[in-house]
Parts: C-alpha cells; structure tokens; sequence
C-alpha cells in the first residue's frame, strides 16, 4: 500500500481527546488518527450517497454501490432515517397507464434505439400508435415515406417490410422521439410533456454522442433549436451537428434538394478519407498514449491542433490532435493509455472520417 | 404463462420479506433475474447474513424466478441507461433487458422515470396485487392481503398506497 505523510495543525483540545482514545485502546495516536478518518469518511460516503439518492441525483442501486452497502442495508439505513420513498402518486399513475396494456402483452410504446458511436440518431416527435401497435417505428403512411427517403440517400440499406427500425439499427443508427407517448397526432402532447422531452432529449444526444442528429419533422428540431430553425444542416447540439428533413408536405423540388444535401453529407462522410493508414503501433506509443500518423499524407483531420472526437475500434473519445505541421515530425494523436495499450504492435490502423465529422480508427 | 416480467434487486427483496414469491409468479409468471440483480440481492445478502434471502434462492429452486444473462445488445443498452440515468447494474441491467420486450417491476423512483423516458415499460411492486386482481389469479381478499404486506416493508408514500388502492377497488367493481 502507498502511503504519504501529511502534517495538520491541530488544536491542543483535540490532540488530547486523540490521547485519551489512544490510551483506552492502547493504541499510538498515529492508529487513532487513521482509524478515526477511515470510519469518519465512509460516514461521508454514506451520507453522501443517501443525500444524493433522497434528492432524486441518483437511484438506490446506484447509492448503495457508491455508499459500498449491500442492497438490504441500505433499504432499512433509508427507512432508518426516515428517507421518503421517492416514487410519487404521479409516478404511479403513469405506471397504472403502462399497466393497462399489460394483461394483452402490448407494447404501451417503442423503446429507445442507440446509435453506435458516429451513427446517425433519427428524432421522432412521439411514437404513432399503428408503429406501436406494429412494434416497429415509423409504420404509419408518413413513416413509411420516411423509410423510402432514407433509403433513397444511403442511410437505409436492404430494409424488410414492416421492420425498417431493424436494418437502420443493424447499420449503426438509433431512434428515438422527442415524447415517448404514443398518440394519433402530435397536436395531442401536452406543452409540459414536450418541453420536459426536449430535456431529455438533450441528455440521451449527450450521452449517446451520435455523429448526426437527424429531425424527422421540425417539431425536435424546433424545440432544441429555436424557431427559425430550416430544413437542412442545423447548428450542432451538444457538440453534434443536425440536419433537418423537409416536412411530409414540402413541395416536390424542395424535398429533392434538401434529400440530395443529405446524400451528400453522408456520401461525404462516408468516404472522406476513408482508408489512409497510420504509422504501425510501435512499444513507445503504447508507453506515451500516442497514435502517430504518417507526414505529408492527407488525413481527414483539422489542419490546426486540437482536441478532435476519434471512434478507435468502436469506443468514442476525446483525443488532442497535433499536426506537428513543418516540424519534421510525425502528427500525432494523444489518447488515453490504457485505449493505446489494447491497440496490437506492429499494426497500423486505418483513419476515415464518419457521419457527423467525427473521426473513425479502425 | 410467458414470462415478460424482469426484477430489480429491491423487489426480490421485498417478496423474500413478504415471502411472496409463490403470489407474484401467480400473477406475473416465472420472473427474470439479470446476474446482476441476482449478485445484488442474493450473493452480498447471504454474504451479511441478510434475514430472509433463502426465501430467494428458494424461489430459484422452486421455479418462481429464473436466471438470465443479457445479451449484447441488452447489455449496451443496459450500460447507456447506467450511465445516462445514475443508475446501479441491477437497475440496468433489468431496464435493459425488458427494453425490447418485457416489463420491469422496479420500485426505484428514478429508474422508474428513466425507464418512462426511454419507452421502457417499469411498474412498481405494489402493483403487483392491482394486475392479479386484474387478470383474475388473486381474489379480492388476496390481493388487498399482499398489498397491505408490501406496503409494510415498502414504506410508499401515503399517496401512492391510496392511488393503489383506488385503482384496486376499481378493479374489484
């Protein structure tokens, strides 16, 4: 074990509380001091987690993990201290709505799909009933249409009928809806449940970091970017770029034009620089957390240095780029060392530029 | 009867107390168990000597609970909602493994909200007895009888019980 010596000032009242515990224990005053901070922050732990868990920050499980308690002592430490259960009369009749689909075993809506990292995320408004109903999103006649136009710019590939969700999924892409409640028409959400998934929709486009936030209908798209917002590439959303489809009734040419934009920015991204090799991983890279890149080779990459976000074989990071540009030296890219040590040396990786910008190590 | 249902830690807990486990898989089939959820209220119970958890590892044997192992998918998602919503393992792992299909029973109260904003479907212990009721697999007398043992070591807000029990009496209309 490491250990550091520190010195503290203390006043002469506590030095002689610490004696007198010493004496009684037989104990040096040194064992006092330690065992007296280890027993006081677990303490702190707990208290920490039970404050947390009470102001709703963080759920049992979670509590009882950062706390180090088992799942039944922290239950009866809550009940002990007459920490209220946090479910609500609210949250109970919400969950009586889901119950009344239970006994004919129907879905009461369509969960969440996450993108794989630098994968487009398709934003709904909410769920259509006839999607729910099907199990599988956008079954509806719009929906349907949508299908049709992703297909058409490259983002749907051999899709079954009736279960599109599947083949977008199976390509890396996610869906979700601005509101999880299902409804005929969307002028049937409420304001407090639109605003309250508009947060939420924040936190999952945070979470998740998709390389495009893809709006299926302005509704989203208005609601995280304002009112002005165009059909068309939109400003980014937590560091992640957008892009607005057309509504189902724009005009003909309009719906042409904004669909060939999207074409083109997936084409684009899908080939920008797709396949230029890196220098092979050498012992010192792995040692400094380094990946180096050939000189005088194009690379999708900014030409100025900066922190870049890389998906390195699947996991999405934030790397620092240094194009190292008329030093004579390599360009590098500095990782974290523990994701450089799982890289095989000797092997080079192959730099491509995904949805979204972001930048593809594979 | 399928078995759709998936518990969280703290359920199993509340049937071991209640010893339950015969009337939930009544109402809900044979339950799933995530090996989380299982390490959580099985393994660190019998490790503190908790009273009551040989009533789980009972149900085990007894076919009330069944253990089953996510798969990547689930398991991805499970670790998305873990970290996006604050929660323990056994709490995601069970959302993430009724995601797709399923229904959670989760008495936490922010699992229940993030499972409600990912278009997972999550419901409380105490609704336990309103589905038997419902389905007809407890009469009026034991439905009423579990939910009042629930709510003994559930300790829900009185609000809740009474929004239960509303429900349960309008179900028994």
């Amino acid at each position: 074990m490491r250990t550091e010596q520190i010195n503290l000032r203390l006043r002469h009242e506590l030095i002689a509380a610490l004696e007198r515990v010493a004496e009684a224990q037989s104990l040096d005053r040194g064992d006092v001091i330690r065992r007296l901070l280890e027993r006081g922050i677990r303490e702190w732990d707990l208290d920490h987690a039970l404050d947390r868990y009470q102001r709703g920050e963080i759920s049992i499980g979670l509590a009882a993990e950062e706390s180090g308690l088992t799942h039944w002592e922290i239950l009866e430490l809550a009940r002990s201290r007459g920490v209220a259960h946090g479910l609500t009369a609210e949250d109970v009749e919400r969950q009586l709505e889901v119950l009344v689909q239970v006994p004919g075993r129907k879905a009461s809506t369509l969960p969440d799909i996450e993108p794989a990292p630098g994968g487009v995320l398709l934003v709904g408004i909410n769920p259509a009933p006839v999607s729910v109903a099907a199990g599988h999103y956008y079954q509806g006649r719009l929906g349907k249409r949508l299908w049709r136009r992703l297909e058409r710019v490259g983002l749907l590939m051999s899709p079954t009928t009736g279960a599109e969700d599947d083949a977008f999924a199976a390509a890396g892409h996610g869906l979700t809806d601005l509101v999880k409640r299902p409804a005929a028409s969307a002028s049937e959400l409420g304001e407090a449940e639109l605003r309250e998934g508009a947060a939420e929709l924040r936190e999952k486009i945070r979470a998740w970091r998709p390389g495009l936030v893809l709006f299926a209908f302005r509704e989203p798209a208005r609601r995280l970017l304002g009112n002005a917002v165009r059909p068309g590439p939109g400003s980014v959303v937590e560091d992640v770029p957008t892009f607005l489809l057309s509504g189902p009734y724009a005009p003909v040419r309009e719906a042409e034009e904004i669909d060939a934009e999207l074409r083109s920015l997936v084409g684009s991204r899908a080939g920008d620089g797709s396949g230029v090799a890196t220098q092979p991983i050498q012992p010192s890279d792995v040692k400094s957390g380094r990946i180096r890149l050939k000189q005088g080779v194009r690379y999708p990459l900014p030409p100025d240095a900066g922190d870049v976000d890389v998906v390195l074989r699947g996991a999405r990071l934030r790397a620092r780029w240094n194009p190292r540009s008329g030093s004579g030296r390599s360009p590098t890219l500095q990782i974290a060392r523990e994701h450089v040590s799982e890289l095989e040396v000797g092997k080079a990786l192959r730099v491509s530029r995904g949805l979204g910008g972001v930048i593809r190590l594979d | 009867m399928e078995d759709d249902f998936a518990a969280d830690a703290s359920t199993l807990i509340y049937l071991a107390k209640t010893d339950a486990f015969a009337e939930a898989s009544e109402v809900l089939g044979v339950i799933r168990v995530t090996s989380a959820v299982w390490e959580e209220a099985v393994r660190a119970g019998e490790a503190k000597g908790a009273p009551d958890v040989a009533r789980i590892r009972q149900a085990l044997e007894d076919g009330h609970v069944r253990l089953v192992e996510l798969g990547d998918r689930e398991q991805t998602q499970a670790e998305a909602l873990a970290s996006r919503g604050r929660l323990g393992r056994g709490e995601s792992e069970t959302l993430g493994l009724v995601a797709r299909n399923g229904v959670a029973i989760i008495d936490d109260a922010r699992a229940s909200r993030v499972a409600a904003a990912s278009g997972i479907r999550a419901i409380s212990t105490l609704l336990i007895p309103v589905i038997g009721r419902r389905t007809g697999r407890l009469d009026d007398s034991r439905a009423r009888g579990l939910l009042h043992r629930l709510a003994l070591v559930i300790h829900p807000r009185a609000e809740v019980l009474l929004a239960v029990e509303n429900r349960l009496e309008e179900e028994v209309r």
